[in-house]
């Protein structure tokens, strides 16, 4: 027999499916702040935040907004070399494919992007960025000089380095939109707005206000976290639902059961 | 799935680990509550028995005026505490319980100066002699033995001063009432020993100056 919760821990999977994408005050907000700078005559926009803040999703939502308004392109994994890189450049630009044993010449490249001046608006997202290195981010910023080219960057903020005080990107970017971890409420709203666009309104119910404050002080408000932590929660209920039903409560998801997955995750220690 | 018995144990562990700070907690009011309980116990203690003791004490004080006012016109004196016949009727029940041992010999000094302002009638010198006989308090043989000598009794001064030694051989004015009576009564030679001996066992110096004087002749 399927247990309730299953259809609920599935809905928490992580993934960047832009079905699943909840509309939050604090996510739209960065979206028209996003939307907004595109419009402008701008080279390079960081977007900007810790990691599981919804950075990805946010740029797939752009995507999918605006391609067929405008032209625009979604790199979400980075290259791991230049040519590669500038394969899928060229690509993007051209619209043509490069056989695997050339080089594009990056001049040549610049060129073609100054011509293309005034003629189309280009414009590519980067995930990931940090991942290019320094000589990779300053052929770009070449690339975005031709005023051809608009570049969207998105970065992880570590607590180890601020990469925005990196001079290649101090210096280039010109608009910075930051996205902050979910407040309790943003974070309440996105789980509950979750199970109920798959019908879940008695397991939506079941998850108390006190449960949220718990659950929100071990994500600390970092959806990736937060997903982690439901997809958790709701497979220790489904055992019990399936083993041992007299352990869990229907009404309210006990918060031995919060505290465990939790533990599991890593979150608390014994 | 996981092993969900496993992470049950772990999280019971944990839970007992988050719970410890709440039961030191407790542990600690439960020990203070005890102290605090502990600490006014025992500083009721003392105040339980010093009000045994005073009970005891005025119990004490209950008995010895039975012994000391055996005479019921001293309690009478005391009560009234006006100048009234020493002979008046005796009430018993009248003998105020709290009296404290400073209190009865107030009583007494208040009667021997009221046997004075009464004009020391003779029925008031019987009745101190009697209760001397009965509490042989040094005071009444004293009082007897002063006042006869100031009247010229030198006899029964001399009789109420040998009482008074025969007690306490240690009142100096006793002696000296004995040896002046003695001499007042002619037997200098006797007054003139009797002070000797208390000048070698005391040093007395008014000894020494009563004995010149009967020595003189000016007594």
């Amino acid at each position: 027999m399927k247990s309730r919760y299953e259809s609920a821990k599935n809905v928490f999977i992580d993934s960047v499916d832009l079905e699943d994408y909840i509309e939050l005050e604090s996510s739209l907000s960065a979206y028209q702040q996003l939307e907004h700078s595109i419009d402008k005559p701008l080279k390079m926009i960081l977007l900007f935040g810790r990691p599981g803040t919804g950075k990805s999703i946010l740029l797939n939502r752009l995507q999918n907004k605006l391609k067929h308004k405008r032209e625009i392109h979604y790199f979400d994994t980075p290259a791991t070399n230049e040519k590669e890189f500038f394969h899928k450049i060229f690509k993007v630009l051209t619209k043509k494919t490069l056989p695997q044993n050339t080089e594009v010449n990056f001049s040549a490249l610049v060129n073609y992007c100054k011509n293309l001046r005034g003629k189309r608006e280009i414009i590519i997202m980067l995930d990931e960025a940090q991942m290019y290195g320094p000589e990779m981010m300053e052929k770009i910023r070449l690339l975005s000089d031709s005023r051809a080219v608009k570049f969207i960057v998105s970065l992880h903020k570590t607590d180890d380095e601020d990469l925005i005080a990196k001079e290649h990107f101090q210096s280039r970017i010109w608009e910075v939109v930051e996205l902050q971890n979910a407040t309790l409420e943003d974070q309440a709203t996105y789980i509950h707005k979750k199970l109920l666009k798959k019908n879940l309104f008695e397991i939506a119910n079941s998850i108390k206000e006190k449960n949220m404050k718990l659950i929100h002080k071990f994500t600390k408000g970092n959806y990736r976290e937060c997903n982690k932590m439901m997809f958790t929660i709701f497979e220790i209920c489904e055992y019990y639902d399936k083993n041992e039903p007299t352990k869990i409560s229907y009404d309210q998801i006990p918060k031995r059961v919060i505290e465990m997955a939790a533990l599991k995750l890593g979150y608390i220690h014994v | 799935m996981y092993n969900i018995k496993a992470l049950e144990e772990e999280w019971k562990k944990y839970n007992r680990k988050k719970k410890r700070p709440w039961y030191v907690l407790i542990l600690l009011i439960i020990i203070v509550l005890f102290s605090l309980a502990a600490f006014f116990y025992m500083d009721n203690i003392p105040r339980f028995f010093s009000f045994k003791s005073i009970a005891k004490q005025k119990t004490e004080e209950k008995m010895e005026p039975s012994v000391v006012f055996v005479d019921k016109a001293l309690t009478m004196l005391e009560n009234k505490k006006s100048v009234i016949p020493v002979d008046a009727p005796m009430d018993l029940d009248a003998i105020p319980l709290e009296e404290t041992k400073n209190n009865v010999s107030q009583v007494k000094k208040k009667l021997h100066i009221e046997v004075i302002e009464a004009g020391s009638s003779p029925t008031s010198y019987k009745e101190i002699a009697k209760r001397f006989r009965m509490g042989h308090d040094t005071d009444d043989s004293l009082f007897l033995a002063r006042s006869y000598y100031r009247k010229g009794n030198y006899k029964k001064a001399e009789y109420w001063a040998l009482q008074t030694n025969k007690v306490n051989g240690n009142i100096e004015e006793s002696w000296l009432i004995f040896a002046k009576a003695k001499a007042k009564r002619g037997r200098r030679n006797e007054a003139i020993k009797i002070l000797n001996a208390y000048i070698k066992r005391t040093h007395s110096v008014e000894a020494k100056v009563l004995l010149d004087k009967i020595k003189n002749g000016k007594l």
